[in-house]
Protein backbone atom coordinates (compact mmCIF):
# COMPACT_ATOMS: atom_id res chain seq x y z
CA UNK A 1 0.00 0.00 0.00
CA UNK A 2 2.85 2.17 1.16
CA UNK A 3 4.48 1.44 -2.65
CA UNK A 4 1.40 2.17 -4.22
CA UNK A 5 0.92 5.75 -2.23
CA UNK A 6 4.44 6.52 -3.36
CA UNK A 7 4.09 5.57 -6.51
CA UNK A 8 0.59 8.12 -6.78
CA UNK A 9 2.47 10.95 -4.89
CA UNK A 10 5.65 10.29 -7.38
CA UNK A 11 3.44 10.56 -10.67
CA UNK A 12 1.64 13.56 -8.93
CA UNK A 13 4.58 15.19 -8.63
CA UNK A 14 5.93 14.80 -12.44
CA UNK A 15 2.29 15.41 -13.69
CA UNK A 16 2.26 18.90 -12.09
CA UNK A 17 6.12 19.68 -13.13
CA UNK A 18 5.33 19.00 -16.44
CA UNK A 19 2.28 21.02 -16.08
CA UNK A 20 4.45 24.44 -14.84
CA UNK A 21 6.78 23.76 -17.33
CA UNK A 22 4.44 24.14 -20.03
CA UNK A 23 2.91 26.55 -18.30
CA UNK A 24 5.78 28.78 -17.94
CA UNK A 25 7.79 27.86 -21.20
CA UNK A 26 4.47 27.04 -23.62
CA UNK A 27 4.96 25.87 -27.02
CA UNK A 28 4.64 27.85 -29.61
CA UNK A 29 1.51 26.91 -30.58
CA UNK A 30 -0.04 26.97 -27.00
CA UNK A 31 1.89 30.71 -27.26
CA UNK A 32 -0.36 31.87 -29.76
CA UNK A 33 -3.74 29.91 -28.48
CA UNK A 34 -2.99 31.81 -25.07
CA UNK A 35 -2.58 35.19 -27.65
CA UNK A 36 -5.87 34.68 -29.35
CA UNK A 37 -7.42 34.38 -26.43
CA UNK A 38 -6.08 37.48 -24.53
CA UNK A 39 -7.04 39.63 -27.62
CA UNK A 40 -10.51 38.27 -27.76
CA UNK A 41 -11.00 39.78 -24.15
CA UNK A 42 -9.41 42.99 -24.87
CA UNK A 43 -11.15 43.57 -27.72
CA UNK A 44 -14.48 42.78 -26.10
CA UNK A 45 -16.47 45.56 -24.13
CA UNK A 46 -18.81 47.00 -22.21
CA UNK A 47 -20.62 50.70 -23.98
CA UNK A 48 -19.93 52.34 -20.57
CA UNK A 49 -16.33 52.45 -20.57
CA UNK A 50 -14.39 55.89 -19.86
CA UNK A 51 -12.35 57.36 -22.15
CA UNK A 52 -9.51 57.00 -20.62
CA UNK A 53 -10.51 53.06 -20.56
CA UNK A 54 -10.83 53.25 -24.13
CA UNK A 55 -7.26 54.61 -24.68
CA UNK A 56 -5.57 51.82 -22.67
CA UNK A 57 -8.19 49.15 -24.18
CA UNK A 58 -7.16 50.45 -27.66
CA UNK A 59 -3.49 50.59 -27.12
CA UNK A 60 -3.46 47.10 -25.33
CA UNK A 61 -5.31 45.76 -28.46
CA UNK A 62 -2.66 47.58 -31.00
CA UNK A 63 -0.14 45.60 -28.55
CA UNK A 64 -1.06 42.32 -29.83
CA UNK A 65 0.30 43.65 -33.67
CA UNK A 66 3.56 43.78 -34.78
CA UNK A 67 4.45 47.19 -36.22
CA UNK A 68 3.84 46.66 -39.62
CA UNK A 69 0.22 44.81 -40.53
CA UNK A 70 -0.53 43.88 -44.08
CA UNK A 71 -4.24 44.14 -43.93
CA UNK A 72 -6.50 42.12 -46.84
CA UNK A 73 -10.11 42.94 -46.02
CA UNK A 74 -12.99 42.22 -47.60
CA UNK A 75 -16.03 44.00 -46.34
CA UNK A 76 -17.45 44.88 -49.81
CA UNK A 77 -14.76 44.36 -52.58
CA UNK A 78 -10.97 43.94 -52.24
CA UNK A 79 -8.98 46.41 -49.84
CA UNK A 80 -5.50 45.64 -49.52
CA UNK A 81 -2.83 47.96 -47.34
CA UNK A 82 -0.32 48.36 -44.85
CA UNK A 83 -0.95 49.82 -41.34
CA UNK A 84 0.55 50.30 -38.17
CA UNK A 85 -0.11 49.68 -34.50
CA UNK A 86 -1.26 53.57 -34.69
CA UNK A 87 -3.62 53.19 -36.64
CA UNK A 88 -5.36 50.27 -35.35
CA UNK A 89 -5.40 51.83 -31.99
CA UNK A 90 -6.61 55.10 -33.65
CA UNK A 91 -9.31 52.73 -35.01
CA UNK A 92 -9.89 50.66 -32.09
CA UNK A 93 -10.57 53.71 -30.47
CA UNK A 94 -12.92 55.23 -32.94
CA UNK A 95 -14.81 51.91 -33.10
CA UNK A 96 -15.30 51.55 -29.04
CA UNK A 97 -16.74 55.37 -29.33
CA UNK A 98 -19.65 54.83 -31.43
CA UNK A 99 -22.53 55.73 -29.96
CA UNK A 100 -24.59 53.02 -31.50
CA UNK A 101 -22.53 49.90 -29.92
CA UNK A 102 -23.54 49.28 -25.93
CA UNK A 103 -21.88 46.30 -25.66
CA UNK A 104 -19.52 44.28 -27.77
CA UNK A 105 -17.80 40.77 -27.10
CA UNK A 106 -15.55 38.87 -29.51
CA UNK A 107 -14.58 34.98 -29.52
CA UNK A 108 -11.88 33.33 -31.32
CA UNK A 109 -13.09 30.55 -32.14
CA UNK A 110 -11.49 27.24 -33.56
CA UNK A 111 -7.41 27.95 -34.11
CA UNK A 112 -5.89 26.21 -37.04
CA UNK A 113 -2.28 26.78 -36.45
CA UNK A 114 0.24 26.25 -38.98
CA UNK A 115 3.84 26.61 -38.19
CA UNK A 116 6.75 27.40 -40.50
CA UNK A 117 9.80 25.41 -40.68
CA UNK A 118 11.66 28.06 -38.86
CA UNK A 119 9.08 28.50 -35.62
CA UNK A 120 9.40 31.92 -36.14
CA UNK A 121 6.46 32.33 -38.06
CA UNK A 122 2.96 30.89 -38.48
CA UNK A 123 -0.43 31.30 -40.09
CA UNK A 124 -3.28 30.81 -37.76
CA UNK A 125 -6.78 30.20 -39.50
CA UNK A 126 -9.56 31.69 -37.19
CA UNK A 127 -13.40 32.24 -37.21
CA UNK A 128 -14.49 35.39 -35.39
CA UNK A 129 -17.69 35.59 -33.63
CA UNK A 130 -18.81 38.92 -32.55
CA UNK A 131 -21.55 39.69 -30.53
CA UNK A 132 -23.40 42.83 -29.72
CA UNK A 133 -26.43 43.59 -27.25
CA UNK A 134 -29.19 41.92 -29.10
CA UNK A 135 -27.25 40.38 -31.92
CA UNK A 136 -25.49 36.95 -30.77
CA UNK A 137 -23.78 36.92 -34.19
CA UNK A 138 -23.12 40.51 -35.48
CA UNK A 139 -20.86 38.89 -37.49
CA UNK A 140 -18.70 35.82 -38.28
CA UNK A 141 -15.67 35.79 -40.30
CA UNK A 142 -13.03 33.41 -40.81
CA UNK A 143 -9.75 35.21 -40.35
CA UNK A 144 -6.08 34.07 -41.87
CA UNK A 145 -4.11 35.17 -39.22
CA UNK A 146 -0.57 35.88 -40.01
CA UNK A 147 2.27 35.43 -36.28
CA UNK A 148 5.27 36.78 -36.15
CA UNK A 149 7.59 36.20 -32.75
CA UNK A 150 9.15 39.13 -31.95
CA UNK A 151 11.71 39.80 -28.75
CA UNK A 152 10.14 36.84 -27.59
CA UNK A 153 6.38 37.75 -28.34
CA UNK A 154 4.08 36.55 -30.88
CA UNK A 155 2.75 39.07 -33.39
CA UNK A 156 0.06 39.61 -35.82
CA UNK A 157 1.75 40.53 -38.84
CA UNK A 158 -0.89 40.09 -41.32
CA UNK A 159 -4.55 39.77 -41.49
CA UNK A 160 -6.63 38.56 -44.58
CA UNK A 161 -10.35 38.15 -44.79
CA UNK A 162 -11.29 33.62 -45.82
CA UNK A 163 -14.36 33.27 -48.21
CA UNK A 164 -16.28 30.33 -46.20
CA UNK A 165 -18.34 30.48 -49.57
CA UNK A 166 -16.67 31.45 -53.38
CA UNK A 167 -18.69 34.16 -54.78
CA UNK A 168 -20.50 35.20 -51.45
CA UNK A 169 -20.16 39.25 -50.22
CA UNK A 170 -17.99 38.78 -47.17
CA UNK A 171 -20.10 41.03 -44.74
CA UNK A 172 -18.21 42.69 -42.19
CA UNK A 173 -20.13 45.02 -39.31
CA UNK A 174 -23.41 43.19 -41.08
CA UNK A 175 -25.69 40.46 -39.89
CA UNK A 176 -25.74 38.04 -42.01
CA UNK A 177 -28.86 35.67 -42.52
CA UNK B 1 -30.88 -13.15 26.51
CA UNK B 2 -30.75 -10.27 23.66
CA UNK B 3 -30.97 -11.46 20.20
CA UNK B 4 -29.52 -9.27 17.07
CA UNK B 5 -32.07 -7.85 15.21
CA UNK B 6 -31.48 -7.39 11.94
CA UNK B 7 -33.06 -3.61 10.38
CA UNK B 8 -33.41 -3.48 6.60
CA UNK B 9 -32.13 -0.78 5.32
CA UNK B 10 -34.27 1.96 4.37
CA UNK B 11 -32.18 3.14 1.74
CA UNK B 12 -31.44 0.08 0.21
CA UNK B 13 -33.68 0.17 -2.41
CA UNK B 14 -32.23 4.14 -3.40
CA UNK B 15 -29.00 2.63 -3.37
CA UNK B 16 -30.03 -0.55 -6.06
CA UNK B 17 -31.85 2.24 -8.21
CA UNK B 18 -29.09 4.87 -8.58
CA UNK B 19 -25.80 2.50 -8.59
CA UNK B 20 -27.46 -1.09 -9.12
CA UNK B 21 -27.23 -4.60 -7.85
CA UNK B 22 -23.74 -4.70 -8.61
CA UNK B 23 -21.26 -1.57 -8.69
CA UNK B 24 -18.47 -3.10 -10.70
CA UNK B 25 -20.80 -3.77 -13.67
CA UNK B 26 -22.77 -0.27 -13.23
CA UNK B 27 -19.24 1.68 -13.46
CA UNK B 28 -18.60 -0.64 -16.39
CA UNK B 29 -21.73 0.58 -18.05
CA UNK B 30 -21.35 4.14 -16.68
CA UNK B 31 -17.71 4.12 -18.99
CA UNK B 32 -19.13 2.56 -21.63
CA UNK B 33 -22.55 4.88 -22.31
CA UNK B 34 -20.08 7.94 -21.72
CA UNK B 35 -17.55 6.68 -24.30
CA UNK B 36 -20.13 5.94 -26.68
CA UNK B 37 -21.95 9.01 -26.11
CA UNK B 38 -18.32 10.93 -26.55
CA UNK B 39 -17.57 9.05 -29.78
CA UNK B 40 -21.08 9.65 -31.35
CA UNK B 41 -21.67 13.06 -30.59
CA UNK B 42 -17.85 14.08 -31.34
CA UNK B 43 -17.60 11.94 -34.50
CA UNK B 44 -20.45 10.54 -35.95
CA UNK B 45 -23.76 13.24 -34.83
CA UNK B 46 -22.40 16.28 -34.18
CA UNK B 47 -25.44 17.78 -31.78
CA UNK B 48 -26.29 21.83 -33.36
CA UNK B 49 -28.57 24.77 -32.65
CA UNK B 50 -30.17 26.88 -35.50
CA UNK B 51 -29.47 30.23 -35.08
CA UNK B 52 -31.00 32.81 -37.47
CA UNK B 53 -33.68 32.95 -39.99
CA UNK B 54 -31.75 31.46 -43.07
CA UNK B 55 -33.45 28.16 -43.48
CA UNK B 56 -36.79 29.23 -42.56
CA UNK B 57 -39.52 28.00 -42.33
CA UNK B 58 -37.68 24.42 -42.52
CA UNK B 59 -35.80 25.32 -39.63
CA UNK B 60 -36.61 27.41 -37.32
CA UNK B 61 -34.35 29.44 -34.94
CA UNK B 62 -33.82 27.93 -31.63
CA UNK B 63 -34.53 24.22 -32.79
CA UNK B 64 -31.72 21.73 -32.35
CA UNK B 65 -30.46 18.99 -34.16
CA UNK B 66 -27.88 16.90 -35.48
CA UNK B 67 -25.36 16.63 -38.43
CA UNK B 68 -24.59 13.37 -39.71
CA UNK B 69 -20.80 13.17 -40.86
CA UNK B 70 -21.12 9.48 -41.94
CA UNK B 71 -23.96 10.53 -44.42
CA UNK B 72 -21.32 11.28 -47.74
CA UNK B 73 -19.26 8.44 -46.73
CA UNK B 74 -20.56 6.41 -49.51
CA UNK B 75 -21.39 9.01 -51.68
CA UNK B 76 -21.62 13.07 -52.48
CA UNK B 77 -24.28 15.40 -51.51
CA UNK B 78 -26.72 15.35 -53.58
CA UNK B 79 -29.21 18.40 -55.07
CA UNK B 80 -31.84 19.06 -52.09
CA UNK B 81 -29.55 17.86 -48.90
CA UNK B 82 -29.49 20.40 -46.09
CA UNK B 83 -25.60 20.28 -45.08
CA UNK B 84 -23.48 22.01 -42.70
CA UNK B 85 -20.42 24.10 -43.80
CA UNK B 86 -17.74 24.60 -41.57
CA UNK B 87 -15.72 27.90 -40.87
CA UNK B 88 -12.09 27.02 -39.53
CA UNK B 89 -13.64 24.21 -37.26
CA UNK B 90 -16.70 22.91 -35.78
CA UNK B 91 -17.51 25.55 -33.11
CA UNK B 92 -19.71 27.21 -35.66
CA UNK B 93 -20.83 26.03 -38.66
CA UNK B 94 -23.90 27.04 -41.65
CA UNK B 95 -26.74 25.38 -42.61
CA UNK B 96 -27.78 25.78 -45.77
CA UNK B 97 -29.47 23.43 -48.68
CA UNK B 98 -27.34 22.36 -51.94
CA UNK B 99 -28.98 23.26 -54.79
CA UNK B 100 -26.46 22.88 -57.92
CA UNK B 101 -24.19 20.11 -57.82
CA UNK B 102 -20.16 20.16 -59.19
CA UNK B 103 -20.13 21.51 -62.84
CA UNK B 104 -23.49 23.03 -63.15
CA UNK B 105 -24.17 27.17 -63.21
CA UNK B 106 -26.60 29.06 -61.04
CA UNK B 107 -28.84 31.57 -61.02
CA UNK B 108 -31.40 33.37 -59.75
CA UNK B 109 -34.43 35.31 -62.09
CA UNK B 110 -37.13 36.99 -60.34
CA UNK B 111 -36.53 34.91 -57.75
CA UNK B 112 -37.08 31.40 -59.77
CA UNK B 113 -33.45 29.77 -59.11
CA UNK B 114 -32.23 28.52 -62.36
CA UNK B 115 -29.44 25.39 -62.74
CA UNK B 116 -27.96 24.88 -66.02
CA UNK B 117 -30.36 27.31 -67.34
CA UNK B 118 -33.49 25.10 -66.22
CA UNK B 119 -35.81 26.15 -63.66
CA UNK B 120 -35.88 24.29 -60.56
CA UNK B 121 -39.01 23.08 -58.58
CA UNK B 122 -38.13 24.23 -54.34
CA UNK B 123 -41.16 23.23 -52.51
CA UNK B 124 -39.24 23.95 -49.22
CA UNK B 125 -39.05 27.50 -50.28
CA UNK B 126 -42.30 29.35 -48.55
CA UNK B 127 -41.80 32.82 -48.38
CA UNK B 128 -41.85 35.14 -51.59
CA UNK B 129 -38.44 36.46 -53.16
CA UNK B 130 -37.11 38.25 -56.08
CA UNK B 131 -34.15 37.82 -56.46
CA UNK B 132 -32.71 38.55 -59.40
CA UNK B 133 -28.79 37.37 -59.94
CA UNK B 134 -27.82 36.83 -63.30
CA UNK B 135 -24.41 38.00 -61.64
CA UNK B 136 -24.35 35.02 -59.85
CA UNK B 137 -24.37 32.66 -62.95
CA UNK B 138 -21.46 30.58 -62.45
CA UNK B 139 -20.16 27.48 -63.26
CA UNK B 140 -19.21 25.52 -60.09
CA UNK B 141 -15.87 24.25 -60.24
CA UNK B 142 -15.19 19.88 -59.49
CA UNK B 143 -15.55 20.12 -55.94
CA UNK B 144 -18.00 22.93 -55.37
CA UNK B 145 -21.44 22.76 -54.30
CA UNK B 146 -23.81 25.37 -54.34
CA UNK B 147 -25.44 26.07 -51.11
CA UNK B 148 -28.20 28.81 -50.14
CA UNK B 149 -30.96 29.59 -47.38
CA UNK B 150 -34.89 28.45 -47.55
CA UNK B 151 -35.34 31.83 -46.58
CA UNK B 152 -34.85 34.46 -49.70
CA UNK B 153 -36.94 36.83 -48.33
CA UNK B 154 -34.55 39.28 -47.55
CA UNK B 155 -32.15 41.08 -49.69
CA UNK B 156 -30.12 38.78 -51.59
CA UNK B 157 -27.09 40.88 -50.30
CA UNK B 158 -28.14 39.93 -47.06
CA UNK B 159 -28.55 36.03 -47.47
CA UNK B 160 -25.07 34.22 -47.36
CA UNK B 161 -25.15 31.87 -50.18
CA UNK B 162 -22.59 30.41 -52.26
CA UNK B 163 -20.18 27.91 -53.70
CA UNK B 164 -18.73 25.55 -50.65
CA UNK B 165 -15.63 23.54 -51.41
CA UNK B 166 -16.39 19.55 -50.75
CA UNK B 167 -14.03 19.48 -47.94
CA UNK B 168 -16.01 22.66 -45.81
CA UNK B 169 -19.50 20.51 -46.35
CA UNK B 170 -18.98 18.24 -42.99
CA UNK B 171 -22.17 16.18 -43.19
CA UNK B 172 -26.06 16.52 -44.01
CA UNK B 173 -28.85 17.51 -41.23
CA UNK B 174 -30.15 14.31 -39.70
CA UNK B 175 -33.62 15.89 -39.15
Amino acid sequence: MKLFLRLFVFTLLIGAGIWLWLYFYPSPEEAIRRQLKRLGEAASFDGSESMIARGVAAQNIAGFFGPEVRMVIEPRGLFEEETTRQDISQRVMFFRSLPGIRSFKVQILDPVITMAADKKNAVVEVTVNAESAGERHLFVQELKLTFKEIEGKWLISGVETVRTLNLAPTQFFFARA
Amino acid sequence: MQTAQVQPDRHSWVRTVIIGRNPRLTLVRIVLVVAVAIVVFKFILLPIRVDGPSMMPTYKPGAVNFVNRLAYWRHEPQRGDVVAVRYSGLSMMLMKRVVALPGETVEFINGQLFVNGQPVEEPYVKFDCDWNARRQHYRLEADEYYVVGDNRSMPIDLHYQGAAQRKRILGRVLL
